[in-house]
C-alpha cells in the first residue's frame, strides 16, 4: 500500500470535534440561563491525527480512546489530499501517518518535527528492517528509498543511515504488494520461480491487465514487467532518470496502443470490482483486495515474483507545530501502537507491525503460524470484521515474513524525476 | 358424445367465436408489441445519443481541464462547470431512461460509478483551482516582490570597497541564476530545479554574510533571502500538487468514466439491435398466425354453412311434411331418417310414435267412452250416499243442540228455583245441602254449554264476532270469574298486563273470556297449592290494523309429561284416565279453546313439567281500534315523592305500571325502610308490599311511625292471606291493593292513594273483584211471556223478589191480546221461541198496533249476534240471555224501572 489517492470521502455523519463542538456550545447556553450548571466537562486531551483510512480505523480509535484516555480525532483522506494538507498547514494536525515516499518533501519542507528516540518506549525491540535494512543476512536492500535510509536525522539537518536520537518517522505498519491474478483464468504458477512481474505485459493476457492509477506505484509494477520480459534494461530501478521514463514510456504507450490495458483501478472497491466482473484477469493489488475477492470464492493469488515485491513502510510522523500536552498525548498514543494490541489487529488485516514479537500474547498459535511464519493455516482464521477471512489449509503467498521482506524488488519511492514522470503517466494513461 | 345438432352447433360456434378472439387478441397483441416496440426503440436510440454526449463532454473537459492547467483562463472554468452540469443532466436523464426497464441493475451500476467520477473529478477540479491560483498569487505578489526588493537592498556603489562591490555583485549574479530557475521551474514544473535553486541562494547567502560583519544591515537581506527560498519551496509543493491531481487522479477518472460510458454505449447499442431484432420477430409470427387464423376461419365457415343445409335444413323439411300429413289424420307410408341418433332421427322416432298413437288413440277413444257411462252411473250413485251421510252427520250435531237446549231448559229451572231458596230463610244444614245441589246444577250446566259449544263448532255454526269492547272489561271480568275459585283453593293469582296496551280493541270478547276462563279454570283445577299467573301482552304489526294479543297462564301444578302434552290438545281427552277421576272434567275444555282460537286466527300452545307446572300460550289476532286510550295514562306530579318497598327487585306491584303514570318512585328493599325512614317526609306517599301476616307484624312499628307522621301509606298483598287487607285496614287509615288486579285497577288505586282529594266513590278502600251486591225493591208491573212452565215458575220467583208484580201470557199471541186488553204493563219480557206466535212476530204486531212505547225484552236461550239483530229490528228495546240470571235481570229492572221508595 502506497502513496495512491485512494478515493475515500470524508464521513459525512458528525465527526466527533462536530459534535463535542456543539455539545459544549450547548453547556454554555444551559448554564447561562440556570446559572447552575450540573454537567462538568472532564478536561481531555485531544490529538489530531491526519492520515488514509488504512489505519485510521474506528475500532483502533476506540481502542486508543480507552487505553490512553484521550479524545482522538482522526481526519482521513485520499493520499495526495494528506499530504498536501500536512505540507500547506502543519498547524492543523498533531501526528501524521502515510507512506515512507512522502517523508522527503514533508522533511523537506520543514513540516514535522523530528521524533525523540529516547521517548519510544519499545524503540529496541523494532526488527532491522529500518535499522539495518536487512530482515536477515541474506536479504535484500530493495531498490529506491529503503526505510532504514531516511529514518535518521543527520547533524546536517538531512536524512540519512547513520543512526542518532532523531529519527524523521515512528516505524510501524508496513508489508509487500505485488499483482493478483484470477486462477480460473490463469494457471497458478510457484511463488518465487514462475510467477514473474513480466505477466503484467505478457501478449496472452492482452486486454485483461489492471493498473493501479498512481505513478509512484503503478509505475514501478510496470517498470518491474518491462524489465522482466527484458524490453527496457534499467541502471537503478529505484531512481529512474528522464530518459529511462522515456523508453519505459515508449514501451507502455505502445501496448496501450494495441489496448493491452483493461484499466487504471482508482480504489481498493474499484480494484475489487475489475476482478469480480472479469473486466481484467490480472492487476497490480493490495493485499486487502485480494482478501474481498477470497471471501466471494473468486480464486485471486496473490503472486510472489521471482523478481521481488514491491514493498511499502508506513511512517507515523509528528507536526513542526505539535507541542506541549498534545505532543505528550503523540508520544503517548505512538509507544501505544508498538505495545502489541494494535500491532495484533493490523496482523489479522495482512499487514505488519514493526515490533511483532510484542503482539504474540494477542494472536492465537495458528494466527502467528499463518500471517507471520508462512505456515499453513490449522484453522479458519477471523478477521477484524470477525467473518472468516482465511480458511483452514490455506497459505500465505510469498511465506514467512523474513522471506517475503528479503525478496524487496524496490520500496515505493517519490523519485527525483517524479514530477516528470507524473507528466509521462498522464500521456500513457491517457493515450 | 357430439351426436347431438345441438352439441355439434355449440362446438362449431364454439371454434368459430373462439378463433374470432383469438384474432382479435393477436392483432391487439401485435399493435401493443409494435408500440411498445416503437417506444422501446425510440428509448433506445436516445439512449445511445445520450450516451455518446457523455463521453463527447468529458473529453471537452479534459480539453477544459488542461487549458486551465496552462493557462489559468476564467473562461475554461466556466465552461468546464456548464459540461458538468450537462453531463449531470445527461446522467440523470439517462438514469430516468433505464430506471423503466427491467434488469436495470448493471446499468445502475455503471451510472452509479460516472456519477462518483464525475462527482470526484468535479472536486478535485476546484482543489486544482484552488492550487493553480495560490501558486498565481504566490509568485505574483510574492516572489516576484521579494526578488524586486532583494535587488534593491543589495546595492552597489562606487562608495565601497573593491572586495565589497566584488562580493555583492556576485550575491546578485547568484540571485539572478535563482531567478533563472524560478522561471525555469514555472515554464516546467521539476524537482531537479530545486536543488540548483538552493544553491544558488546557499551562494548569495554566503556572498552577503561577509558584509554582515560591516554593516548589520544585511541581515534583513538574508532574512529576505530565507523567506524567498522558502516562499519557492512552497510553490513547489502547491504546484506538484495541482499537477499530481490532474495529471493522475482526474485523468484516471476521466479515463475510467470514458470507459464505462464506451461500455455502456456497447450495451445500448446491443440493447437497440436486440430490440430491433425481437420486433421482426414478433411481426413475422403475428402475421403468419394471423393469415393461418383467417384461412382455418373461412374453411370452418363454410363447413358449417354446408352442414346446416345438408345435414338440419332438408331432413327437417321432410319431416315437417310427415307432420303435416299425420296432424291432418292422413296416413303415412313410411317415415325417412329414422335411422338417424340425432334430434333428426329423435323428430322421425317421435313422428313415428305420433304415426302410431294415432291409430291407438281412434281404439282409446271407444273404450273410454264406455268407461264413462260406467263413471257416471257410479257418481250419481256417490252423491246420493254422500248427502245421505251429510244429512246424517247435520241431524246428529242438530239432535245434540237439541238435546242440549231441552237439558237447558229443565236445567235452568232447577237452577234458578235453587237461587231463589237459597234466598229464603233455612236452616243452616238445608243451605248447605242445596248449595250443593246448586253447585252440582252449575256443573252439570256448563257440561252441557261446552257440549253444545262443541257440537256448534262441529256443526260449523259458531260465529267469531268483531265487536270493540273495553280490555279492562274483559281482563275485569276473567278475574272476577276466577278469584272465587281460586279463593276456594286458597291458591295465589297474579295478573299482569303490559300496561302500554290500548283500552279498546276489535274482537270477540266472549270467546276471549271463554278461552281464558277455560284455561285459568283448568290452571286452578289442577293446581292443589301455589300460584296461577296470567301475562298478558301485545305486539302491533305494522302497516295492518291488526294486533296480536299474547297471553300466558302457568301454574304451579301437577304438570304434564312430554306424552300427555302431545295429546292435550285433542278431543274428549285427559292429561291421564286417572286424571278425571282425580280432578274431573268432560275434556272438552281444552278442544273447545283450541278450536276457538284457530276461529280467531289465533294459537294456542303448552309447555309443561310434570310436577312443576304448566303454561299454556295463547296469541290471538285483534283488530286495533280507532279509540288511542291506554289502559293507564299519566297521573299529575304530585308534591311530594313515592317510595316503594318490596321484599325482592320483583314486587308486587309490576314497576311498570307506575313508570305508565309518570309517577316519580324510588324503589327500595323492604329491609331499608327503618333506615330510610327520616327521608320520608309528609308530602311523600308509601306503598309497601306486605307478604304476610309475619312482614306485618315485623314492620308494624316502622308503618305505624309513618302513619302517625300522617304520610300516605299502601299496601299491596296477595290474594292469600286473604284477611290480610282487612287486617291492615283495620290497623290503620291506609288503602290496600290485592291480587289480582287489572291495570286500571292498579291506576285507580294509585290515584286514590296519591289524591286524597279525589277520593269519592270508592265503596271501601280494598280494591279487588267482588261486585257490589244488594237487594232493591222495584215498582212495576210486568208481563212474562214465557211457554215453559218452568221457566215462568224461575222467573215469576225472581220477578217477585224484585218486588214487582207480573202477569204470564203462554205464547206471543195471548201476550198481543192481553196487551191490547188492558195495555197497563211497564215492562215485557219476551221468549223468542214460542208455539202459536214467536216473540219477534208479537212484538212486531205489537209496534204496528201503536205500542211504542212499551218497553219489551226478549229472551233467548242464544246467544248469538244476528239473535240480537234480529230482536233490535223486530223492535225490542232490550235483550237477555236465558237461563235467566238474578242479577242480569235486576240490572235490565234497575235500567227501567224505578226503586221502590221505602
Amino acid at each position: 500500500m502506497a502513496s495512491i489517492n485512494l478515493s475515500v470521502k470524508p464521513p459525512t455523519k458528525v465527526t466527533r470535534r462536530q459534535a463535542l463542538k456543539s455539545i459544549s456550545q450547548a453547556i454554555v447556553g444551559a448554564t447561562a440561563i440556570t446559572q447552575a450548571p450540573y454537567v462538568f466537562a472532564r478536561q481531555r486531551t485531544q490529538l489530531r491525527v491526519l492520515g488514509t483510512h488504512v489505519t485510521l480505523q474506528e475500532q483502533l480509535r476506540q481502542k486508543a480512546m480507552e487505553d490512553l484516555g484521550i479524545d482522538l480525532i482522526f481526519e482521513p483522506k485520499g493520499s495526495a489530499a494528506v499530504i498536501q494538507k500536512a505540507l500547506v498547514n502543519p498547524n492543523s494536525f498533531d501526528l501524521y501517518e502515510q507512506w515512507s515516499n512522502s517523508i522527503r518533501p514533508l522533511w523537506a519542507s520543514g513540516s514535522i518535527q523530528a521524533i525523540d528516540k529516547n521517548r519510544l518506549q519499545y524503540w529496541d525491540e523494532i526488527n532491522p528492517l529500518c535499522k539495518t535494512g536487512k530482515v536477515s543476512p541474506n536479504a535484500s536492500y530493495g531498490a529506491g528509498d529503503a526505510p532504514y535510509k531516511i529514518l535518521h536525522v543527520q547533524p546536517d539537518g538531512k536524512l540519512g543511515k547513520t543512526h542518532t536520537d532523531q529519527i524523521s518517522f515512528l516505524p510501524y505498519v508496513h508489508n509487500v504488494d505485488s499483482f493478483g491474478y484470477n486462477t480460473n483464468a490463469i494457471t497458478k504458477g510457484e511463488a518465487y520461480k514462475t510467477e514473474s512481474w513480466g505477466w503484467l505485459l505478457e501478449p496472452r493476457f492482452t486486454g485483461k491487465v489492471g493498473i493501479v492509477n498512481a505513478p509512484t506505484i503503478g509505475l514501478f509494477d510496470l517498470a518491474l514487467a518491462t524489465q522482466a520480459q527484458g524490453l527496457v534494461k534499467f541502471e537503478d530501478i529505484g531512481n529512474l532518470t528522464k530518459i529511462d521514463l522515456d523508453r519505459l514510456f515508449n514501451v507502455l504507450i505502445d501496448f496501450k496502443r494495441q489496448n493491452h490495458f483493461g484499466g487504471f483501478w482508482n480504489s481498493v472497491p474499484e480494484s475489487v470490482d475489475y476482478m469480480r466482473t472479469d473486466r481484467v484477469a490480472i492487476q497490480s493489488m493490495f493485499s486487502p483486495a485480494v482478501s474481498a475477492l477470497n471471501g466471494r470464492n473468486i480464486p485471486v493469488r496473490f503472486a510472489a515474483p521471482k523478481e521481488g515485491y514491491r514493498g511499502w513502510h508506513g511512517v507515523m510522523c509528528l507536526s513542526a507545530a505539535s507541542r506541549g500536552r498534545s505532543k505528550d498525548a503523540a508520544y503517548d498514543y505512538m509507544n501505544w501502537w508498538l505495545s502489541g494490541w494494535p500491532g495484533a489487529f493490523v496482523a489479522k488485516q495482512g499487514y505488519y507491525i514493526s515490533n511483532p514479537q510484542r503482539s504474540t500474547s494477542f494472536l492465537s498459535s495458528a494466527e502467528w503460524d499463518y500471517w507471520y511464519q508462512g505456515k499453513q493455516a490449522t484453522q479458519a482464521l477471523r478477521g477484524t470484521d470477525n467473518k472468516i477471512s482465511v480458511l483452514q489449509g490455506d497459505i500465505r503467498s510469498g511465506g514467512s515474513y523474513t522471506k517475503r521482506f528479503s525478496n524487496v524488488a524496490v520500496w515505493n519511492t517519490a523519485m527525483p524525476t517524479y514530477d516528470y514522470s507524473v507528466q509521462k503517466w498522464y500521456e500513457f494513461i491517457s493515450s | 358424445m357430439f351426436r347431438t345438432i345441438k352439441a355439434q352447433i355449440l362446438l362449431i360456434s364454439a371454434t368459430l367465436v373462439l378463433l374470432l378472439l383469438s384474432q382479435v387478441y393477436l392483432s391487439r397483441n401485435s399493435q401493443s408489441t409494435f408500440v411498445d416496440v416503437l417506444d422501446l426503440t425510440q428509448q433506445a436510440v436516445v439512449k445511445v445519443s445520450l450516451v455518446r454526449e457523455l463521453e463527447r463532454d468529458v473529453i471537452d473537459l479534459q480539453r477544459n481541464v488542461l487549458i486551465y492547467k496552462e493557462s489559468a483562463s476564467e473562461s475554461a472554468i466556466s465552461r468546464f462547470n456548464l459540461l458538468i452540469d450537462q453531463n449531470q443532466n445527461n446522467l440523470k436523464r439517462l438514469e430516468d431512461l433505464i430506471s423503466q426497464e427491467e434488469n436495470n441493475a448493471l446499468y445502475f451500476d455503471y451510472i452509479t460509478r460516472m456519477r462518483t467520477h464525475l462527482d470526484d473529478y468535479k472536486e478535485n477540479f476546484s482543489s486544482v483551482i484552488e492550487g493553480r491560483s495560490k501558486q498565481q498569487t504566490l509568485y505574483s505578489s510574492g516572489l516576484s516582490n521579494e526578488l524586486e526588493t532583494l535587488f534593491n537592498n543589495i546595492r552597489v556603489n562606487q562608495n565601497q570597497s573593491l572586495a565589497v562591490q566584488d562580493s555583492l555583485e556576485n550575491a546578485k549574479y547568484h540571485l539572478a541564476r535563482a531567478e533563472n530557475f524560478l522561471l525555469q521551474y514555472l515554464q516546467t514544473p521539476e524537482q531537479q530545479l530545486v536543488d540548483p535553486f538552493q544553491q544558488q541562494i546557499m551562494m548569495a547567502k554566503v556572498q552577503i554574510n561577509k558584509q554582515l560583519s560591516t554593516n548589520k544591515n544585511y541581515q534583513t537581506v538574508i532574512d529576505r533571502l530565507n523567506q524567498f527560498e522558502s516562499d519557492f519551496l512552497q510553490l513547489t509543493q502547491i504546484t506538484r500538487g495541482y499537477l499530481f491531481l490532474v495529471n493522475v487522479v482526474m485523468a484516471g477518472s476521466a479515463n475510467e468514466f470514458l470507459f464505462l460510458a464506451r461500455e455502456l454505449n456497447k450495451m445500448v447499442t446491443e440493447q437497440l439491435i436486440e430490440t430491433n431484432m425481437g420486433v421482426k420477430l414478433t411481426l413475422d409470427k403475428t402475421s403468419i398466425s394471423s393469415n393461418l387464423f383467417s384461412a382455418v376461419g373461412i374453411i370452418l365457415a363454410t363447413a358449417t354453412a354446408l352442414f346446416l343445409i345438408y345435414k338440419i335444413m332438408l331432413p327437417i323439411n321432410t319431416i315437417t311434411n310427415v307432420f303435416q300429413r299425420l296432424a291432418k289424420g292422413k296416413d303415412v307410408t313410411s317415415i325417412p331418417s329414422l335411422h338417424r341418433k340425432d334430434e333428426i332421427g329423435l323428430l322421425a322416432k317421435a313422428a313415428d310414435v305420433f304415426h302410431r298413437k294415432n291409430k291407438q288413440t281412434a281404439t282409446l277413444l271407444k273404450q273410454s267412452q264406455s268407461l264413462n257411462a260406467q263413471q257416471e252411473a257410479l257418481n250419481t250413485q256417490l252423491i246420493a250416499s254422500n248427502q245421505k251421510v251429510e244429512q246424517a252427520t247435520a241431524s246428529k250435531s242438530m239432535f245434540l243442540a237439541n238435546m242440549s237446549h231441552e237439558i237447558r231448559t229443565p236445567m235452568n229451572g232447577i237452577i234458578g228455583m235453587l237461587e231463589i231458596v237459597l234466598r229464603s230463610d233455612l236452616t243452616p244444614s238445608q243451605r248447605e245441602q242445596l248449595t250443593k245441589a246448586a253447585h252440582s246444577g252449575q256443573i252439570l250446566m256448563s257440561l252441557i254449554n261446552d257440549i253444545l259449544d262443541f257440537s256448534k263448532i262441529e256443526a260449523g255454526k259458531l260465529d267469531i264476532e268483531s265487536t270493540e269492547f273495553s280490555v279492562e272489561s274483559l281482563f275485569a271480568n276473567i278475574l272476577a270469574n276466577i278469584a272465587n275459585r281460586a279463593q276456594e283453593k286458597n291458591l295465589n293469582v297474579r295478573f299482569s298486563a303490559n300496561p302500554n296496551m290500548p283500552a279498546h280493541l276489535i274482537g270477540d270478547p266472549l270467546r276471549i273470556s271463554q278461552v281464558l276462563i277455560n284455561l285459568c279454570s283448568n290452571a286452578i283445577k289442577f293446581t292443589r297449592n301455589g300460584h296461577v299467573s296470567i301475562d298478558v301482552d301485545f305486539k302491533f304489526h305494522n302497516d295492518t290494523q291488526l294486533l296480536s294479543l299474547f297471553i300466558d297462564v302457568t301454574d304451579s301444578g301437577i304438570g304434564m309429561s312430554a306424552a300427555q302434552v302431545s295429546k292435550i290438545f285433542d278431543s274428549f281427552t285427559q292429561a291421564d284416565g286417572s286424571t278425571s277421576r282425580n280432578f274431573g272434567g268432560s275434556g272438552l275444555g281444552l278442544s273447545i279453546v283450541t278450536q276457538l282460537v284457530e276461529l280467531m286466527g289465533g294459537s294456542v300452545s303448552v309447555k309443561s313439567e310434570e310436577n312443576k307446572g304448566s303454561t299454556f300460550k295463547v296469541e290471538l289476532l285483534l283488530t286495533q281500534s280507532k279509540n288511542p286510550d291506554q289502559m293507564i295514562s299519566a297521573l299529575p306530579q304530585p308534591k311530594g315523592k313515592l317510595y316503594y318497598y318490596s321484599a325482592s327487585r320483583k314486587g308486587f306491584l309490576n314497576t311498570e305500571y307506575i313508570e305508565k303514570t309518570g309517577l316519580n318512585y324510588h324503589h327500595m328493599p323492604m329491609s331499608q325502610l327503618s333506615a330510610t325512614l327520616k327521608e320520608i317526609g309528609s308530602d311523600d306517599t308509601v306503598l309497601l308490599d306486605i307478604e304476610d301476616q309475619g312482614v306485618f307484624r315485623s314492620d308494624y312499628e316502622s308503618i305505624d311511625k309513618l302513619v302517625s307522621n300522617a304520610v300516605k301509606v299502601g299496601f299491596i298483598t296477595n290474594s292469600q292471606p286473604s284477611n290480610l287487607p282487612n287486617q291492615l285496614l283495620a290497623t290503620w287509615p291506609a288503602k290496600c291493593l290485592s291480587h289480582p288486579f287489572t291495570p286500571q285497577q292498579a291506576f285507580s288505586f294509585l290515584q286514590h292513594l296519591m289524591y286524597t282529594e279525589l277520593q269519592v266513590k270508592s265503596r271501601d278502600d280494598i280494591f279487588t273483584n267482588e261486585q257490589p251486591t244488594c237487594h232493591s225493591q222495584y215498582e212495576g208491573h210486568v208481563l212474562l211471556v214465557e211457554d215453559n212452565s218452568i221457566n215462568q215458575a224461575v222467573a215469576s220467583e225472581m220477578l217477585k223478589l224484585l218486588g214487582l208484580t207480573y202477569d204470564i201470557a203462554e205464547n206471543g199471541y195471548q201476550a198481543v191480546t192481553k196487551i191490547v186488553n188492558s195495555p197497563q204493563y211497564d215492562l215485557v219480557l219476551m221468549d223468542i221461541q214460542m208455539p202459536v206466535m214467536d216473540g219477534y212476530e208479537a212484538t212486531r204486531t205489537l209496534r204496528e198496533k201503536g205500542h211504542d212505547k212499551l218497553i219489551i225484552c226478549g229472551l233467548s236461550a242464544n246467544a248469538m249476534k244476528q239473535d240480537y239483530a234480529k230482536a233490535k229490528e223486530a223492535g225490542m228495546d232490550d235483550y237477555i240471555v236465558k237461563p235467566i240470571k238474578h242479577k242480569l235481570l235486576e240490572n235490565l229492572v234497575a235500567k227501567y224501572l224505578k226503586t221502590k221508595s221505602v
